[in-house]
This record gives C-alpha cells, structure tokens and sequence, in this order.
C-alpha cells in the first residue's frame, strides 16, 4: 500500500467521521426543537372553533351570572379516557354546557406531554373524541396512564383568556 | 334379476321400519308443555360524569409601593408613614359547585409569570371538599376567598402577572379497613394538632382569628365561625377513635367522609 492510498483511506475516515457527528448535532438539535413544538394555547380565542364537537340536547336556560372581569362555567365531564391507536383519536365525554359565559379550549396531557387539544369549544357544546396530535402517535404505547384535562378559559364576548384554568386528573387507557 | 328385486325389497323394508316419529308430548289432563325462553338485556352502564361549576370574580390586584415618609423639621419625625406604607388593594373569590352524584376536592394553586414571581397568592382554603349533590338532593357550594401578597416590580400598564389552576378530583375513600385506619389516624392527628394549637393560643390569652397577616408562619389556625363545629366534631372523632376496632369497614368511610369534611371545610389554614 503506497502513501497515497494510506492519504486517501484516512480521508475518507475523517469525512465519515465528520458526516457522523454533523448528524449527531441534527438529532439532539431537532430533538430539543420538538420538545417546543406542543401546540401553544392562544391568548384570544381567535383559533378556529372545534370541528369535533356536537351541540347539547338542552341549549337553553339562563346563562351563570359573574361579575365584571370575572368568569363562570359548568364542566360536565368523564374522567376515564380511551385512546385508539389504530384509529389515532381520543375517546372520552367533556362538554361545555349553555349556561357556561366562557368558552372552552381543552388538552389532555400524559407525563407533561400534550396529547390532544381541541379547537374553542363554544357553551351548549360537547366532545366524544378528538384526534390525537400527530407527533404523540407514534411515542404511545398499550397500557393505563394517569393523565390529565387541562381546561383553559375564554371569555365569550372579549375572546380574553381568563386568568383561573383548571385540571382534573383522569385514567386513560391506550389500546 | 330376481335377486336385484329382493335386494330393493329387502332394502325398502329395513329403511321403512327404521324411520322414527316425532309426535307432540302428551300429559295426563291433555295439556302440553311449553319450553320457555329468556333474554337478557344489559343494562347502561357510564362512567362516572361529574358537573362541576366554577365561578371567579375579576382577579385585578393593585399593589401600592412605599411613599418615602415626608420629614417635619417642626416635629423632627417622619409623618404619614403607616398611611404610606406598602400595601396591597383588591381580594377575589373562586366558587365551586358540584352537581355530581359523588363528592368531589377542589384544590387552588397560583403560578406567577416570569418576572412577577415576587408577589404571590394565598387561598383561605386551599383544598375544599365538597359532598355529593345526592345527600340532601342539592349542590354542594364552597367559596375560596384570594388574597394578594409580596410586591411587583415597576409596571407601566396593568399586566397579567399570573394564573390560578383550580384542580377538581373525585373525592376517593379507601375501601379496606386496614387504609382507612391510617388514614382516620392521620386526620385524628391532624385535628388534634389544630385543636392543642388553639388551646394554647386560648390559655396564653390571644386567639388570633379571621386575620392571616397576624398569624406566625408555620402555625394553623381557625376562624370564629368555624371553630364551634370543629370542637363539636373533634369530640366526635375523638369517641370514635376508641370505638375503631370495633366498627365495619362501612362506618369507617362515614367516619373518614366526616372528619375530612370537618378538616377541610372548616376553614383551618395552615400558614407558612
């Protein structure tokens, strides 16, 4: 084997080498990236509205008073919730009944990750199932998890997010 | 030809005498009997569904920076400086009701934003328990009162400066003896921390109620309206934990329903 050979071997070497660690970057770089890409919850209500849902039965009745700035809703809601992972959507039972004067923006979120938020779910409005965020599909697996609604408020008349949101600790079991 | 002939006859009476009849089952007074069928229809079965109302007030707090006290070269003193002293205005409320046919815990957190985590919340009742609308037939309402404190940096307009989370959760009772004597034991203990605390405050002549601001870090105390109940229901509780043993696993969660409604809905704050 000449010099030049040797030479071109251990070029070749280092350009792997340099390739291996550019991809590397790339990967903790997009990793790290991916870790803010969770849907941000807008301040005013101006995202569009759910496509999920459906209207209540009994959309009437008197509306819960509050006083000014303030806010009041009724959270109607299951706390068990059923992922299908064949058919990638969320199945549970929350609904934003007439009488509430805020709408509502709904997440559900497992071990800190977003999993499912919803468009504004307007009062008299319910939801049985949402389709789950493309990037949790593949990261689920089978089995139970202790997950959680986190409900975010908006004023119905403003679009003004309030400054009380809530969460309720719910089962969800992946199959 | 004969013998194919006597083979077809041959066959043809074995087949005949061999064929069985079903006739209709006779009894003795010429009634007959009649199979009877049975189907089950399941039930609905849903999960639980909890209807919950959360009401708040506008949560607008005004703090007031410290005026620099005025000198009175008369008097030689700073005037005004209690008048001028900082101080915070406003106090909000969050409403919870549940409509749920099983009781229910709501508990307030406050999340400052970056840059304003120098003032802060504090919740008169920071975890309250609310029974279910099936006892007694109505909704169950607990008000949490919101007061501001610590200080804010310069602001120029009025600004979000953070978020409360409401947090409501099923109400859970254990459902064998052994957790549920803990966890009774852990209220006991609980009850009579607040209870010795107070008799102390009592003998030493100064009962601080319904005033947060006064009370030392690190001590629990009560408001007047509630302290009448909570003596009533210590007494009870104190009966009862002789009696444990001897009480079925049923008791035992009334037991636990009450002393934690005693503990949570009376007001006992823990401060610090």
């Amino acid at each position: 084997m000449d010099i030049k050979e040797v030479i071109l071997k251990k070029r070749i070497v280092l350009v792997l080498l340099l390739i291996s660690l550019i991809a590397i970057g790339v990967a903790i770089v997009s990793s790290i990236i991916r870790k803010d890409d969770e849907p941000l919850i807008p301040d005013y209500d101006s995202s569009s509205k759910e496509e999920y849902v459906e209207p209540l039965p009994d959309n009437n009745g008197t509306k819960l008073e509050s006083e000014e700035g303030g806010g009041a809703v009724s959270l109607s809601f299951s706390n068990d919730v059923f992922i299908d992972l064949k058919k990638e959507v969320a199945e549970f039972y929350f609904a934003n009944p007439y009488k509430s004067n805020h709408s509502i923006l709904l997440r559900i979120v497992i071990q800190g990750k977003v999993i499912v938020q919803s468009g504004i779910i307007e009062p008299g409005n319910q939801l049985k199932k949402l389709p789950l965020l493309e990037e949790v599909v593949n990261i689920l697996s089978s089995g139970g998890y202790d997950g959680y609604y986190e409900i975010f408020y908006y004023n119905s008349e403003t679009g003004e997010q309030a400054t009380v949101n809530t969460k309720i600790p719910v089962s969800i079991l992946v199959e | 030809m004969k013998k194919i002939l006597s083979i077809l006859l041959t066959l043809t009476l074995v087949i005949g005498c061999s064929t069985t009849v079903f006739a209709e089952t006779s009894t003795e007074a010429g009634s007959q009997s009649q199979d009877v069928y049975g189907t089950f229809v399941a039930g609905t079965k849903t999960s639980t569904i909890f209807t919950v109302d959360i009401e708040w007030s506008a949560m607008d707090f005004t703090y007031y920076e410290a005026n620099e006290p005025v000198w009175d070269p008369e008097t030689h003193t700073y005037s005004n400086v209690e008048e001028y002293g900082e101080h915070w205005e406003g106090e909000g409320t969050i409403t919870v009701t549940n409509h749920s046919n099983t009781a229910i815990k709501a508990v307030s957190k406050y999340t400052g934003l970056e840059g304003y985590k120098t003032a802060g919340l504090e919740f008169n009742n920071k975890e309250v328990y609310l029974e279910s609308a099936e006892i007694g037939n109505e909704a169950k309402e607990e008000v949490i009162t919101v007061t501001p404190y610590g200080t804010l940096p310069v602001l120029n307009e009025k600004t979000k400066i953070g978020t409360i989370t409401v947090e409501l959760s099923e109400f859970e009772v254990a459902d064998n003896r052994e957790e549920l004597l803990v966890d009774i034991q852990d209220l006991n203990n609980n009850l009579q921390a607040v209870r010795n605390n107070i008799d102390y405050q009592i003998s030493e002549g100064a009962l601080v109620v319904d005033d947060a601001s006064t009370v030392p870090s690190g001590t629990a105390y009560i408001t007047n309206a509630a302290r009448a109940t909570l003596a009533s229901a210590i007494t009870a509780t104190d009966e009862y934990n002789e009696q444990l043993q001897t009480m079925t696993v049923e008791e035992l969660q009334s037991l636990y329903v009450l002393a934690y409604g005693v503990m949570r809905n009376s007001n006992i704050i823990t401060k610090g």
